[in-house]
């Protein structure tokens, strides 16, 4: 499974545009502070890109709660960003009966301790449950999601990290490339992934119709 | 062994159905078939073994004229399938149901490789069925069916998770997949970290704008290479490379600091919160502008006022 172009266009542009957001605030912060920065408005970016997805509104969540993107992340999503704090909580369980958990627990320990020998189905069993713990860990949001739909935003999120990664590798070497050439001061050499990644960029101008319209128009948002 | 005449073949299957339904309470000697029927609310994604083709949120199964009960109850001598039946579906499903069915009759055999799955389960007043088929030799009660339906639908994320993971199509086991998926996942992310501190070291102003990526003669060979129109450059530029973007160009320049109602944040934020997926073709133009004197080079977009008045500071003046 690939992640679109398109994805990774979108992607850019909001990363792009992101940290020239929060270079206004972090022009001469630590390497820390830059690189927490750049990593949110990558964050950031890749959760806009995707859209709706369980995965990108818990993403969004965990990073709201440090005070300090707050007014990064306000900008970014505006009137908006109020609605999923309040609606998605990454440590939101599944809502579980307190009686039937109860009961379904005795019956369990009632039954297993009939069983002597460790089954080797209960074994696997407890593998794959330690493991899905560990998995719904990583995927941001995962806490309150169930099995299959964990195994799906898992894919989902496997994507658009592997997408991001590429992006920003994409961006690393356009951005020495292009300090290399400045400095050598020479015909620059236009590697691939520069050529790539102007590509990219330029591609998704050409796709938009009627822009010139929409510039002289100022044309209200419709989606 | 009684073989009810095959109604005549027309579109509507649900006459066919409605045939099968009524055989269904007749105790034929070779009656085993028993359907199933679960909520279902299709995925868009075929599970294997299907034969029909998947059509965006759509099952469609290839139709095979009417439902031919007759055959059905023919070879379903030759292999004992069972099935439950529940409750009477709704037309809809009924004919993709039972053209599914025929199908799976059709080619049955000894071994009946078909299967359909429902996805979720609705609660509600208005709910979707689809029937389901035991395979041979299976317990056909409802609670191991359901879950052997639900297992099938995780061995297939399984599966689509395996692709994705480089060298992880030879290991066998949910457990060893997992975690794999863990340490690709858990890469993944220490990737990204160690990237944005390579971002951050390397551009310490932080001003990662397009002049830094574009420059001349970048623009040249790729403009020339191919018939990308990158962003727009000069005019006299403009007519060396040939560029469509030249009218952009004069347009832009004269709004460039102007004030447009659209912007990125907006629409990435109806994709995002409309449970829509957010393609890049959507977004509108939401940019801002930048001319650079000395590389010629501008970047045209719209901003918006209030935020963007912080971004008048990093403007080179046009």
């Amino acid at each position: 499974m690939q992640a679109t172009k398109s994805f990774e266009q979108a992607f850019l542009k909001q990363m792009l545009l992101g940290i020239q957001l929060s270079a206004v605030s972090h022009t001469t912060g630590s390497l820390q502070e830059r690189k927490s920065a750049i990593k949110l408005s990558a964050d950031v970016a890749m959760a806009v890109a995707r859209g709706s997805k369980k995965w990108t509104r818990g993403l969004i969540a965990s990073l709201s709660k440090e005070e300090q993107n707050r007014s990064f992340l306000q900008f970014v999503l505006g009137k908006e960003f109020e609605r999923p704090a309040k609606i998605c909580h990454s440590s939101w369980k599944i809502p579980r009966s307190k009686n039937i958990v109860r009961r379904s627990l005795r019956f369990l320990s009632k039954r297993q301790s009939n069983i002597r020998a460790p089954n080797s189905s209960v074994l696997a069993g407890t593998l794959v449950e330690k493991r899905t713990q560990v998995l719904k860990r990583l995927v941001p949001g995962g806490e309150s999601m169930d099995a299959f739909s964990l195994l799906d935003e898992t894919l989902d999120y496997a994507t658009c990290l592997q997408a991001q990664v590429d992006v920003m590798q994409k961006l690393m070497t356009t951005l020495e490339a292009s300090k290399h050439s400045r400095r050598a001061d020479s015909d620059a050499q236009c590697p691939k992934e520069k050529f790539h990644l102007l590509a990219m960029v330029g591609s998704w101008y050409s796709t938009r119709k009627g822009l010139r319209k929409r510039l002289s128009k100022r044309p209200k948002l419709t989606l | 062994m009684q073989c009810p005449t095959a109604p005549p073949s027309s579109k509507k299957l649900s006459a066919g159905l409605q045939h099968q339904q009524q055989q269904q309470p007749r105790p034929s000697a070779h009656d085993f078939t028993k359907t199933i029927v679960l909520a279902s609310t299709p995925f868009g994604m075929v599970p294997d073994g299907w034969t029909g083709v998947a059509d965006g949120a759509q099952i469609q199964y290839p139709v095979l004229g009417a439902a031919n009960v007759g055959q059905e109850n023919a070879s379903a001598n030759s292999f004992e399938n069972s099935t439950k039946k529940r409750k009477a579906p709704k037309s809809k499903q009924e004919s993709r149901s039972s053209g599914a069915e025929e199908e799976g009759t059709a080619r049955g055999g000894a071994t009946s490789k078909n299967k359909k799955k429902a996805s979720g389960s609705d609660a509600t007043k208005e709910t979707d069925y689809i029937h389901v088929r035991a395979r041979r030799g299976q317990a056909t009660d409802s609670h191991s069916l359901a879950e052997r339906v639900r297992r099938e639908r995780i061995s297939e994320r399984m599966k689509y998770l395996q692709e994705l993971v480089p060298g992880c199509s030879k290991i066998m086991g949910k457990a060893s997949t997992l975690d794999e998926i863990i340490n690709y996942v858990q890469s993944l992310q220490r990737q990204v970290e160690f990237l944005s501190m390579k971002l951050a070291a390397a551009e310490p102003r932080m001003h990662l704008s397009s002049s830094n990526f574009f420059d001349r003669e970048e623009l040249n060979t790729s403009c020339n290479s191919s018939s990308v129109p990158v962003m727009g450059v000069s005019s006299d530029q403009l007519k060396h490379s040939g560029l469509q973007l030249a009218s952009l160009q004069q347009d832009a320049l004269a709004s460039s600091l102007n004030v447009h109602g659209c912007s990125t944040w907006d629409a990435g934020l109806h994709g995002f919160y409309d449970g829509e997926i957010h393609r890049g073709s959507h977004l509108s133009p939401g940019n801002h502008c930048k001319v650079n004197n000395n590389t010629s080079i501008a970047v045209c977009n719209q901003a918006e006022t209030a935020p963007f008045a912080l971004w008048e500071v990093s403007y080179p003046t046009i």
